[in-house]
């Protein structure tokens, strides 16, 4: 009944979920952080990572 | 804005004054030269418009790391989970402003090998600042 209405959504989720991984990804990252693209969404990766998320702002706010 | 400061003094006389952290040697406002673990300080946060047509407003990302040199990370995982406990009762009423609302966001604990034990409670902040009439 509201299979059209369901495929429109998750199409428009796609569509959303899709821009902000591009925008992410165009983000310039904090020095020593690479970001890589994933189905999902993306991933942060380099050394020392969680305790740089501690003691860096900038990191802590990736993506705002 | 001065209500952002006022939100950082606010902070460091109610954290100081809760018996819950009272093993705390200390709460500073900037990464301190020299403090005896374990100690707390108020990071650095992102803050942004949050402004009405009639109010002037800020939204922080209040960041509160804990430091600490003990051999596991019980001590530590106590004291976040005391200051986000005591950050849910900070007072309203700042000198020059209010609190719309107080969010918990997150808290991480991680270990460098060379170096303590660090802690962050993060929090979502909405001041709007008084408004002289």
């Amino acid at each position: 009944m509201f299979e059209r209405i369901i495929g429109t959504a998750q199409a428009v989720a796609t569509q959303t979920r899709n821009a902000q991984i591009e925008r992410l990804v165009q983000v310039t990252p904090p020095p020593g952080i690479t970001i890589t693209r994933t189905e999902e969404g993306v991933v942060l990766s380099g050394q020392r990572l969680r305790r740089r998320l501690i003691t860096d702002p900038t990191l802590r706010s990736f993506g705002r | 804005m001065s209500a952002v400061m006022d939100l950082q003094k606010a902070v460091v006389a109610h954290l100081s004054a809760d018996p819950a952290l009272a093993e705390l040697m200390g709460v500073y406002d900037g990464p301190p030269p020299r403090a005896a673990f374990p100690y707390a300080v108020l990071g650095d946060g992102l803050v942004t418009d949050w402004s009405t047509k009639t109010e002037a407003g800020r939204e922080v990302r209040f960041a509160v790391t804990l430091w600490d040199d003990g051999e596991v990370p019980a001590r530590l995982h106590r004291l976040t989970d005391a200051v986000e406990a005591a950050m849910a009762t900070l007072p309203r009423t700042l000198a020059d402003g209010r609190i719309i609302s107080l969010i918990f966001l997150r808290t991480l604990i991680a270990r460098d090998p060379a170096g303590p034990w660090g802690g962050l409670v993060e929090h979502r902040i909405r001041i709007l600042q008084n408004q002289e009439i």
